[in-house]
């Protein structure tokens, strides 16, 4: 096991992170190190605890142990929100687009309270997606594509640190998703760092230098995707037991 | 102390037993409403109340006595339940749970002025019942003994058929995923209409029992949807049978809170009971399933 | 209709209506001094309501037990001898210190758990006002010594500027920041907590504002009446028209508590005095009204005209 004791390469560092869902281990002692700078992938099969993951970092599911440190803070037991001001931000598998908010009020109220320009911020990054004109329609109203894209602008709007993404492309149409994609990547080229749960390996071998791997809420590999594709149990995890027993 | 004497401790024990059936039977409707269709009905104290007015009228005007006007005002309130489902529920049972809310206080607020309008505010009561029945050193009250004892015998009525007959099942399936009961071929809307049914013929039950304990006035609902509320959260919102343990476990605890503090404590005990276990498990309830 | 234009038809409607109330007094005899009086009382109560419920999504059930604690906290100061205006000044302040610890304790719970934990709030008020007899007299109530109190015109005045005050305090919430992020709790809290806004702070915040203001009203209403009791102090009935008047109107609107207050006191005047009863009885079919087929509410009805307008929503692109 990883001693803990944090280096200054990593913005994120989780340590030993277990969750218990009464008597069901969604996590087990998981560790998970983002190097500062990174796009970094979180991989694994439905149910792996990715998204658990996720929760426990970002705040928002407070019963877990272990310890996280975000930027060498330890934010484990802070409040999401506390977090998210803190620079660490992250998106929903499903959008949660505020649905009565205009899509301006959606990027306004997850900026910060003390800037004034606030609005010129909001107004710029949807200049960037070519959504300027979406600016005073209701979440609601918007194709699902665009609330997802809508969403992701948002957390940007906080200029955060380390950004998670959770399937940030799931619904979307190719289009949208190459803009979302591309985005990333110039803001990765800015020195913002990722961490990205995604199902399409393609994404994953072309972003990421760095892959983590959970099944059955235990990290099971981690390095970068050659060596993951190739990792017996990676491949065991997604393919079954087969390959094991060499029988089936 | 007096009061620790073994025969007042089991009297005490004995009468909070007896107003727990009925609780149990009130609030075990509510719960299967809210199990079927995740609908917190505000009305359903209301529904008793029509019991309780309809033994008094029924009393009054025909002399029948209440035991008797249970068979007539159960099979009423149930058509009634079952097309207050078809008009008015059905419109929002698939909208969130606070429109629901507000439609059935809505309604609370029209059956209680209504009534006011019909009967004024006077306390009316059915005084059928008198005296004790006496076992050894104790004495229990005959309208209390009675009107626990015949709810307790409709909530195990109640129980058995949602256990026992197919239909029931299909209550109970419903109840516990709705998606997959329709797939299943269940009739889904036909089963809401029959659970609002029965449950507001349960409350109107426990409200002919009532007639014959207590005073009721149109404004009684109050109090008594408090203690429902407290007992479907203590027994897991939308478990049927927990709703019954709930039900009777108020009942002692209002009796015993009764006999050593004071009465008027006891009718805060539903109140802060309902608080606490809020407080405690504000998101964990069991058997909530979605918020 | 443009923004700006509906915001100076606001603005000017506003300052017409403020300045007939105004001169009111020296025009109408004291019925309807009386009678706009209590149109005050209603919006003030029901912007209280609008902030917590309709902004931020969290139906109260038991908010008129604020007004209560505040009628007893003024009338109790009154006849302890301090001027009307700390009196006043105590009602808002004690009815919003209990607010505190009480939006901590209930706020945690989410949409309809919340609306049960307040429906028994009113009645507790009821219950205590009644059992602690050394302070409140009990069932006997507190009458007030015509000789403490401010003359008719003063307390009518007093009425209106609290429902002046708590209408701009609406209109300002809506265009601000907090409003804002008041709407995205109602919205959905989770995301309104994973982009930043600290829900806790923001829910208690509004919860104490709509009790404070109640708290004042319920003061003033004291003064009004000049005898209080725990059966008018916590009337269920001011609970019933708080929240319709609100749903009627439009709820998380500027103008939808107004409206709502108007046609509810219409039918109060017309239907009150001949039969409670049936005021109340009105009120739960215009709740149900409102609920299957009017969920805007009536501002919705004139605002759904002008909401869609043709650069408001380009056509997608594919």
């Amino acid at each position: 096991m990883t001693e803990p004791v944090s280096h200054p390469d990593h913005i994120l560092c989780a340590w030993g992170i277990a969750r218990d869902f009464g008597g069901v281990h969604a996590l087990r002692d998981v560790d998970l190190h983002v190097v500062r700078g990174t796009i970094t992938g979180l991989i694994g099969p439905n149910g792996s605890g990715k998204t658990t993951m996720f929760q426990v970092i970002s705040g928002m599911d407070q019963g877990a142990t272990g310890t996280i440190s975000f930027d060498d803070e330890s934010i484990l037991g802070w409040r999401p929100s506390q977090i998210y001001r803190r620079g660490l931000a992250r998106t929903f598998q499903l959008s949660r687009v505020f649905p009565e908010l205009t899509v301006l009020e959606n990027l306004v109220v997850a900026g910060s309270r003390h800037d004034r320009s606030v609005e010129e911020r909001a107004f710029g990054l949807l200049e960037r997606v070519r959504l300027r004109e979406y600016a005073k329609v209701r979440g609601k109203n918007l194709s699902y594509g665009q609330q997802k894209l809508v969403e992701f602008l948002r957390v940007l709007m906080s200029d955060p640190a380390l950004i998670l993404l959770d399937e940030p492309a799931a619904g979307v149409n190719p289009t949208l998703r190459q803009t979302l994609w591309d985005m990333v990547r110039h803001l990765n080229g800015l020195g913002t760092t990722f961490l990205v749960i995604e199902h399409n390996m393609e994404v994953i071998a072309d972003l990421c230098s760095d892959v983590y791997v959970l099944s059955e809420g235990e990290m099971i590999a981690h390095g970068d995707f050659a060596a993951i594709r190739n990792n017996e149990q990676v491949l065991e995890a997604y393919f079954g037991k087969k390959r094991k027993s060499g029988t089936a | 102390m007096e009061l620790l004497e073994p025969e007042i401790l089991l009297q005490m024990l004995i009468n909070g037993l007896l107003a727990g059936a009925l609780y149990a039977l009130l609030a075990g409707g509510l719960n299967l409403i809210f199990g079927v269709m995740r609908v917190i009905n505000i009305a359903h104290a209301e529904f008793m109340l029509i019991g309780a007015f309809g033994a008094y009228v029924l009393f009054n005007v025909f002399g029948l006595h209440p035991l008797f006007s249970l068979l007539i005002i159960v099979p009423i309130i149930f058509v009634v339940g079952y097309y207050f489902q078809r008009v008015l529920i059905e419109r929002v049972v698939d909208r969130p749970m606070l429109t629901s809310l507000l439609a059935t206080y809505g309604v609370s607020i029209i059956l209680i002025n209504v009534g006011l309008l019909i009967f004024s505010s006077d306390f009316k009561s059915v005084p059928v019942l008198q005296g004790s029945f006496l076992i050894g050193d104790l004495a229990v009250s005959k309208p209390r003994a009675v009107a626990g004892l015949v709810s307790l015998v409709l909530s195990v009525g109640v129980y058995l058929f949602l256990d026992r007959t197919r239909l029931g099942k299909a209550v109970r399936a419903v109840s516990e995923h709705a998606q997959v009961a329709q797939i299943c071929g269940i009739d889904v809307r036909q089963i809401r209409m029959l659970t609002f049914g029965m449950a507001a013929a349960m409350a109107g039950a426990a409200g002919v029992m009532l007639s014959i304990i207590y005073s009721f006035w149109p404004g009684s609902g109050v109090d008594f949807i408090q203690k429902c509320f407290a007992i479907i959260i203590i027994g897991g919102m939308g478990n049927f049978v927990g709703a019954l343990y709930g039900g009777i476990l108020l009942g002692v605890v209002e009796s015993f809170v009764g006999g050593f503090i004071s009465t008027q404590w006891a009718e805060a005990v539903a109140y802060l009971l309902l608080v606490t276990v809020l407080l405690v498990r504000p998101t964990g309830l069991k058997g909530v399933a979605r918020a | 209709m443009p923004e700006n234009d509906q915001r100076s038809i606001s603005f000017w409607a506003g300052t017409v209506l403020v300045g007939l109330a105004l001169l009111a007094p020296f025009g109408v005899n004291e019925y309807y001094q009386s009678f706009l009086l209590q149109v005050f009382l209603v919006i003030a109560l029901a912007q209280a309501w609008n902030l917590i419920s309709g902004m931020t999504g969290y139906v109260s059930f038991g908010h008129a037990a604020f007004f209560g604690v505040g009628a007893y906290t003024g009338a109790l100061f009154l006849t302890w001898g301090y001027p009307w205006w700390i009196a006043i000044f105590n009602g808002a302040g004690i009815a919003a210190l209990i607010a505190v610890p009480l939006g901590f304790l209930t706020l945690r719970l989410r949409g309809p758990y919340f609306a049960i934990a307040m429906l028994g709030l009113n009645e507790v008020g009821r219950i205590v006002a009644t059992l602690w007899v050394s302070v409140t007299k009990g069932g006997t109530g507190l009458p007030l010594p015509p000789s403490l109190l401010p003359s008719l015109d003063i307390t009518y005045f007093m009425m209106l500027s609290l429902a002046l005050g708590a209408t701009l305090l609406i209109a300002w919430v809506h265009r601000s920041r907090f409003g804002l992020e008041l709407r995205a709790i109602r919205e959905d809290e989770e995301a309104a907590e994973m982009v930043g806004v600290n829900t806790t702070r923001n829910k208690v915040t509004a919860f104490v504002l709509s009790a404070l203001i109640p708290g004042a009203v319920g003061a003033v209403y004291a003064m009004y009446t000049s005898y209080i009791n725990p059966a008018s102090a916590f009337d269920p009935a001011r609970n019933i028209e708080m929240i319709v008047v609100v749903l009627f109107g439009g709820s998380g609107t500027v103008w939808g508590p107004i409206i709502g207050a108007a046609t509810v006191m219409f039918l109060r005047e017309m239907l009150w005095a001949q039969f409670p009863a049936a005021h109340l009885a009105a009120l739960g079919v215009l709740l149900l009204i409102v609920v299957l087929y009017l969920p805007g509410g009536l501002v919705s009805i004139v605002r759904e005209r002008h909401r869609e307008r043709p650069d408001a929503r380009p056509g997608e692109s594919p």
